[in-house]
């Protein structure tokens, strides 16, 4: 560490008067007020309700068999059959709760993660650093999904596994993101001023660092979220899924054992993969609004 | 001398760099007295920042002491002690405020860490804003991005009172603002050392500022203080070549300028390679024989407390050097 | 004939003012002051004088330039901006804020300056080009070798000296230095004032320089113009503007700043701060801050001539004595 002293950069005049940029605006007005954001949320707010209702709307029981096997669309069956004659849309709408419970808590779990390791690197430094840094680094290289399915793979399936196997995987990209957020603001004279008065670490990253770095943490665990329904539906289409509750993944994956494209049984693989990545999309337009709106560096081009 | 305000005593601060250790503040000794307003002067890497924030114990000095009042300041207890009652303004306005912190927050942010009684809150913040010349009602909620730099400045003045300290230790806190919100922010500062007694140490660059504002100032370079004296008689009568040099370089706002001068040559020196001898003798225009070899210690000059760390007014010292060498 | 001449300069921010009527001479070697505190537009207006303001701001107003090495005058708000880099460099260059930091790290100082020539000259031969970058290193005080050097290689002063090269790379007349020297120490801001000084005359360059401080201007300047609320409202030789200030706001501004050897303490300060470019007050914009304020100054003032070669833009201008200020007009913590 050197001598923190910046020479006199007096009377900077700004060309543009500040406060008058589009980015000045809330997150609320962003995504209500642009067509990018209320379709994004839209899209979303469509899926978390399917998610919270399916079950009590979906026409069928998910599970029931019939002797209607692999069936194309009909009044009985909007989206056809299943290999065991099960209704495909009713196992879509119920379907949409796994990826909503698991794309969002296992994107809480790794915005903790994150946020905890990435504060306590950038924040305390020296040894702290040097253990946290390189296994954040480590958990940025590997390639993750092979990882995921090696964690799963050990633990037996299940809902909570899942979300914690996605969640312990994917809090390296918010770490780095907090650590390099902290280490600018540990540096900024109001934390300097906050320790001159006395004040204690845990009151500091309290006050200071955390209410910085939070729009920033959550505009990423939005992206995570995305990250964490694709991995879900990869992980069940493989097979490691939660046996007993229906995803999209599993669905593909059902259908793929059943053979159904070969077969031509379209309605039953287009549906979950549609729907993968429609929330996928929706969900990765809203974060992408709100890492611009909390960055502004990618804010330049407006 | 428990007189003093703050007094350190052969104080030493080194960072380690790449390069070696870099002696940020090498061997200072001064006093801080009550009520007065005490300038430290100097250009950028001097170390006058570092003293500053080795005077409230933000970094760990490598040697030498730091005395409150007369008492040393070691420990906890005493460091808590310390910045209850000398309290510290920055330089940039734009970077001392939280952003995200409501104006009353922030002046209120003191008394929540040294845990002043709640119900005292609302009053001392009130107070400390009047004192500044915010309104209260007009500047409370609001967040410093809807204040100019003249104002977050007064929020920052107006947080280091609220716990209506003894001492107050500017580092450069107008240099970034214009004059005339500068002479506001001075006018401010000045009234408060006139009706509280607050005594001021003032960190500054801008040599004619600190001339017209400090009853006393101590010149650094190179981590040293080199002159030091009351503000009148260092600025106007310098003693050290390298204050004559920083005196010469000062433009002056006037018809016709400051005229032909002789300038001092070359930049200031990396800390972590102090020349040996007087640490100014490289770019000294008056260095003669043994000044790359004796480092003069303060040499007082008349009887007012002035004080010069130069061989020139010590010849005796520096003869016997250069017999040492012949013999 | 002068060789820049600016008449009627305005640049507006989304219908807001920031320049509001600039007009001014520059003659051939002259050095111009342009001084006036943070967001008067002063900058704003060096941007302009060479079409350099990002597409949210719109300029207007004629800027004619007269180069002695042009046959013709060069009518600036006419030319495109393929057109403009004709014309910077080449006849105005510039060295700006914090330009210390400006120098691409990853190149050795030569080669930026070399790309500057070649962008300027048709097919210079490499041989004249390494003899004029040792040749305007020398000129800044350099010795040659350092231009095979990186940028953090420099010390800031020799960053500072190797920007006024690049800026004199293709033998421009004028110069325009915005706060050339405010990120540095007195010392060395001294030696960075000396050079463009000694430059001028060895050069002939007429210098544009910007800057907050009035002894900086004083020190290195023929002629000062003071910049209020994006317009200017004082200009005249540096000795009849610092020697017999005719606007007050100059006035209240010179007595703000210390003169060591003159009066110690602390100067009254002028109350509140300067209007926001969207509610600008009518009439006379330093009104609602001046001592002075009248009824007559609801109207607006014309800059005129007050004394050979001194301009004021106050109703009240020639002042030959400045009697004791009344009670401020308005203040209430606005700085």
């Amino acid at each position: 560490m050197t001598e923190v002293q910046t020479a006199p950069d007096a009377g900077t005049p700004v060309v543009a008067p500040a406060g008058s940029s589009a980015g000045d605006r809330s997150v609320r007005e962003l995504f209500l007020h642009t067509w990018r954001g209320r379709i994004g949320l839209g899209i979303v707010g469509l899926f978390v309700l399917t998610a919270i209702f399916g079950s009590l709307i979906a026409p069928d029981d998910p599970n029931a068999s019939s002797l209607a096997v692999l069936k194309g669309i009909s009044a009985d069956h909007p989206l056809g059959t299943t290999e065991f004659g099960s209704d495909v849309f009713s196992q879509l709408l119920v379907g949409a709760q796994v990826s909503i419970i698991v794309g969002f808590s296992a994107a809480v779990i790794s915005a903790v993660l994150g946020a905890a390791v990435g504060l306590a690197g950038g924040y305390f430094g020296g040894w702290t650093d040097r253990i946290l840094d390189p296994l954040e680094n480590w958990f940025l290289v590997i390639p993750t999904l092979p990882l995921m399915i090696v964690l799963a793979r050990l633990l037996s399936p299940s809902l909570g596994v899942l979300i914690a196997v996605i969640g312990l995987t994917s809090w390296a990209g918010t770490g780095r993101i907090v650590r390099a957020q902290v280490l600018t603001l540990r540096e900024r004279a109001f934390v300097e001023r906050a320790r001159a008065l006395g004040a204690g670490d845990l009151y500091i990253i309290r006050t200071h660092i955390l209410p910085n770095t939070l729009p920033l943490i959550f505009a990423n665990t939005v992206l995570i979220v995305a990250v964490a329904i694709l991995s879900e539906s990869a992980l069940a289409f493989l097979g490691l899924g939660d046996p007993t509750r229906i995803s999209w993944g599993t669905m593909l994956e059902n259908a793929f054992n059943a053979g159904a494209p070969s077969a031509g049984a379209w309605w039953y693989v287009i549906p979950p993969g549609l729907c993968i990545t429609t929330l996928v999309l929706a969900v990765s337009i809203l974060g992408y609004m709100l890492e611009e709106h909390v960055n502004p560096r990618l804010r330049e081009h407006r | 001398m428990s007189d003093s305000l703050m007094e350190v005593r052969d104080l030493a601060v080194q960072f380690k760099v790449k390069r070696g250790v870099t002696r940020a503040v090498d061997g200072v000794s001064l006093e801080w007295r009550p009520g007065e307003i005490f300038g430290v002067v100097g250009e950028s890497g001097c170390g006058k920042s570092t003293l500053a924030r080795a005077l409230l114990g933000l970094v760990e000095p490598a040697a030498g002491e730091v005395a409150l009042r007369g008492n040393r300041v070691e420990g906890k207890a005493e460091v808590a002690e310390l910045r209850r009652r000398v309290q510290m303004i920055f330089q940039d306005p734009y970077q001392t405020l939280n952003p995200r912190q409501r104006v009353r927050s922030i002046v209120a942010e003191p008394l929540l860490v040294q845990k002043v009684d709640r119900s005292e809150h609302d009053g001392r913040v009130r107070r400390a804003l009047e004192d500044v010349g915010l309104d209260p009602e007009r500047f409370g909620s609001r967040y410093p991005h809807q204040l100019s730099g003249g104002q977050r400045q007064r929020v920052a003045i107006a947080a280091a009172l609220v716990l209506e300290p003894e001492g107050l230790v500017c580092d450069e806190p107008v240099s970034m603002l214009d004059a005339s919100v500068r002479a506001q922010i001075l006018t401010v500062l000045g009234g408060l050392q006139e009706r509280r007694g607050l005594s001021l140490l003032f960190i500054t660059h801008d040599l004619s500022l600190a001339w017209s504002l400090c009853d006393r100032l101590a010149v650094m370079y190179l981590g040293r203080v080199v002159e030091q004296g009351s503000a009148v008689d260092v600025i106007e009568h310098p003693r050290h070549p390298y204050t004559q040099a920083l005196v010469d370089a000062i433009p002056v706002p006037s018809a016709g300028g400051g005229g032909p001068r002789e300038l001092l040559g070359g930049e200031l020196p990396d800390a972590t390679d102090v020349p040996s001898g007087c640490r100014f003798h490289p770019r000294c225009p008056r260095r003669f024989e043994p000044c790359d070899r004796i480092d003069p210690p303060l040499i007082a000059i008349g009887g007012r407390g002035q004080a010069a760390a130069c061989l020139l007014h010590d010849p005796e010292l520096a003869g016997r050097a250069v017999e040492a060498a012949d013999g | 004939m002068s060789l820049l001449e600016v008449s009627d300069l305005r640049v507006h921010h989304r219908g807001e003012p920031i320049v509001d009527g600039v007009d001014f001479e520059l003659g051939a070697g002259e050095a111009l002051g342009l001084a006036g505190e943070s967001g008067c537009g002063k900058t704003t207006t060096a941007l302009a004088l060479m079409k350099l303001l990002p597409p949210t701001l719109k300029q207007s107003g004629r800027l004619t330039l007269r180069p002695p090495e042009a046959e013709e005058p060069i009518n600036i708000e006419k030319r495109t901006e393929a057109g403009m880099g004709l014309v910077r460099w080449r006849h105005i260059s510039l060295v700006f804020q914090g330009a210390m930091n400006s120098l691409d790290p990853v190149q050795r100082v030569d080669t930026q300056i070399a790309e500057a020539i070649r962008l300027h000259e048709a097919r210079p031969k490499a041989k004249e080009v390494r003899e004029r970058i040792s040749e305007l290193l020398k000129t800044v005080g350099l010795t040659p070798g350092l231009g095979r050097r990186y940028p953090h290689q420099l010390s800031g002063g020799q960053r500072q000296r190797m920007m006024i090269a690049l800026a004199l790379a293709c033998r421009p007349s004028l110069v325009i230095a915005d706060e050339p020297t405010t990120a540095l120490d007195v010392v060395m801001q001294a030696q960075v004032l000396q050079l463009l000084e000694n430059l001028r005359e060895q050069l002939g360059l007429a210098l544009i320089l910007i800057s907050h401080d009035l002894g900086v201007l004083a020190e290195t300047c023929d002629r000062i113009a003071i910049m209020y609320a994006g317009r200017i409202v004082e200009i005249g030789s540096v000795d009849s503007v610092f020697g017999a200030p005719q606007h007050p706001y100059t006035k209240r501004l010179l007595e703000s700043l210390p003169v060591i050897g003159g009066e110690r303490g602390l100067a009254t300060p002028i109350p509140g701060g300067p209007p926001d470019p969207g509610e600008m007050p009518e009439g006379c914009r330093f009104r609602p801050r001046c001592p002075y304020a009248a009824e007559r100054c609801l109207e607006d003032p014309r800059l005129r001539e007050v004394a050979p070669g001194h301009a004021s833009a106050c109703h009240f201008a020639p002042w030959s004595e400045w009697p004791a200020p009344a009670a401020p007009a308005a203040a209430e913590g606005k700085g």
